[in-house]
């Protein structure tokens, strides 16, 4: 376990509006690539927010190595050590690749300017937008958005990744490229990637956690996923059904230790 | 059952530890730990031991690169300010709108002009704070709020370096052309304590709901005093504006103190700062 990237959610929810979008979700994540899967709205987005310490749970608790972002320094300690891609990425059109990169790195705290330059032209490098670094956001596809927010995470080598959905709207080559970049940064750190497609996260993920309407209803391996008593339950949920219930009251539950 | 008569080597426990041992090494070790509790609590040591190792690398890493006091203090401000287009605009919008009321005020002593002066100049702040606090206007948009400079530190930084050009710009043009100094204080007292208080009242409330509150507040204060001098000469009707007068100022500058000290006790206050 990375214990500077360790993430540790105990019996956390919280509710959205009227929406009980985490119910009692826990979980430990100790390094390498954790994929968490579910269907919309199942609390997917809001987990990672929370993680980010971008929002507050209404109960439990989000520690992110042994810090507790409640307590403003340690939450910035956090946020020190963390890249975040949200699943909306709103971004300034007329700035360039390397100028939204670089005032993220700024936010980030990167304060010499020659060091800062690196690790802004390192992290478009890794994403592959060294040959559009100058050219403004209004002129990039909607992929290349998507690897600009990713790069933004990614300034500065912060040992935790949360990356929400990082790989919509790439065409297969980014997709792949991206992949491997993950993969790198999980040999060493923690990534934890949001999807609605567990197929395209299992490739390379350590392990995947499933949520379905709030509630952790899986965690382990790919390979105990694809094994899992319960999978035609999580597929169905996946396609919008959600009658897992049926899983649980035949007692085929794999709930998380 | 037959006692253990090996146990793993040094340099086998820092590859099984490290990760480097090959899967034959690792099931054999990991079989002998199944008999042997020796070996067993070596491996833990050495892991523990690792992890230690590891950590303390990194808080040594971590102490070398994080930039100073001052550095992380004072990031870049300009950059961090004028990159935000909203902000930027509104900021030499007022700085251009200011100084061409003081130039007015200084060359045309109508009280008219005075009265739009003091309506229009200490609100300014207000709006650049409600505009340095929007999320909405960051360049970056959602990808900036989980950075150690977003929320609260973010928005002070930005409403200090834009208030505080606004301001400075008013004041050296206010020194470039004299005017009666009771109308300078009477409007930059007022400006340093509304910024101070909205920084303050921003940490609880949305800023829009506080500015709205204060601008009003403000207008009526100064409507009733026009109402009330109208007919006197600017000097006179100065001389009968609470704000004009020392001992309101050093209350008023007090009051801007404690907001500050509060705004700046609270700068991190709400976890949530997209509530905003």
């Amino acid at each position: 376990m990375n214990d500077r990237s360790s993430v540790v959610i105990d019996g956390v929810s919280k509710r959205l509006g009227r929406t009980l979008a985490l119910d009692n979700v826990s979980i430990r994540i100790g390094g390498g690539v954790v994929g968490v899967f579910g269907p919309n709205g199942a609390g997917k987005s809001t987990l990672l927010r929370l993680i980010a310490t971008v929002s507050a749970p209404d109960s439990g608790c989000v520690t992110v190595g042994g810090l507790d972002p409640r307590h403003h320094n340690e939450r910035v300690e956090i946020r020190r050590r963390l890249g975040y891609l949200p699943q909306e990425v709103d971004l300034s059109p007329g700035f360039t690749v390397f100028d939204l990169v670089d005032y993220v790195a700024i936010l980030k705290e990167l304060g010499d300017r020659r060091r800062r330059r690196d690790a802004v032209e390192e992290a478009i490098e890794r994403v592959g937008l060294a040959e559009v670094a100058y050219r403004p956001i209004r002129k990039l596809s909607g992929g290349q958005k998507r690897r600009v927010g990713l790069a933004a995470a990614l300034v500065g080598a912060p040992p935790l990744l949360v990356l929400d959905e990082p790989l919509a709207a790439l065409d297969p080559d980014e997709r792949a490229r991206t992949i491997g970049v993950l993969t790198e940064i999980g040999r060493t750190g923690t990534v934890v990637v949001s999807t609605h497609y567990p197929d395209e996260v299992a490739a390379f993920s350590s392990r995947l956690a499933v949520l379905v309407e709030g509630r952790l209803v899986f965690d382990g391996t790919p390979n105990e996923l694809a094994s899992y008593a319960g999978i035609a339950e999580v597929a169905s949920a996946a396609a919008g059904y959600r009658n897992v219930t049926a899983t649980k009251e035949h007692g085929h539950d794999r709930r998380p230790a | 059952m037959t006692p253990n008569v090996w146990h793993v080597e040094d340099a086998a426990v820092g590859r099984y530890v490290g990760g480097e041992a090959g899967s034959v090494e690792r099931h054999s070790i990991e079989a002998h730990f199944m008999s042997c509790g020796e070996c067993r609590s070596m491996v833990n040591a050495a892991s523990l031991a690792r992890a230690a190792g590891a950590d303390r690398w990194d808080r040594v890493a971590e102490a070398i690169e994080r930039p100073g006091l001052l550095r992380r203090a004072v990031p870049d401000l300009a950059r961090l300010s004028w990159a935000t287009p909203a902000l930027a605009a509104t900021t030499a919008a007022v700085v251009v709108a200011l100084v061409i009321a003081v130039v007015f005020g200084a060359l045309d002593r109508s009280p008219i002009l005075f009265v739009g002066l003091l309506s229009v100049a200490p609100i300014v702040p207000i709006g650049l704070v409600i505009v340095a606090f929007r999320p909405s206007y960051d360049p970056a948009g959602s990808l900036s709020e989980a950075t150690p400079l977003a929320g609260g530190r973010l928005a002070f930084v930005r409403s200090l370096v834009c208030s505080g050009i606004a301001l400075a710009a008013s004041a050296l043009v206010c020194w470039a052309f004299p005017l009666p100094s009771p109308l300078l204080a009477a409007w930059l007292v007022p400006a340093v304590l509304f910024a101070a208080f909205m920084l303050a009242a921003s940490t609880w409330f949305d800023p829009l709901r506080v500015g709205a509150g204060l601008t009003t507040g403000w207008w009526v204060v100064v409507g009733s005093w026009f109402g009330e001098t109208r007919r006197l000469p600017i000097q006179s009707a100065l001389d009968r504006f609470a704000l004009a007068r020392a001992d309101f100022q050093v209350v008023a500058l007090a009051a801007a103190c404690l907001a500050g000290a509060v705004a700046w006790g609270r700068r991190d206050a709400r976890p949530d700062w997209r509530a905003l």
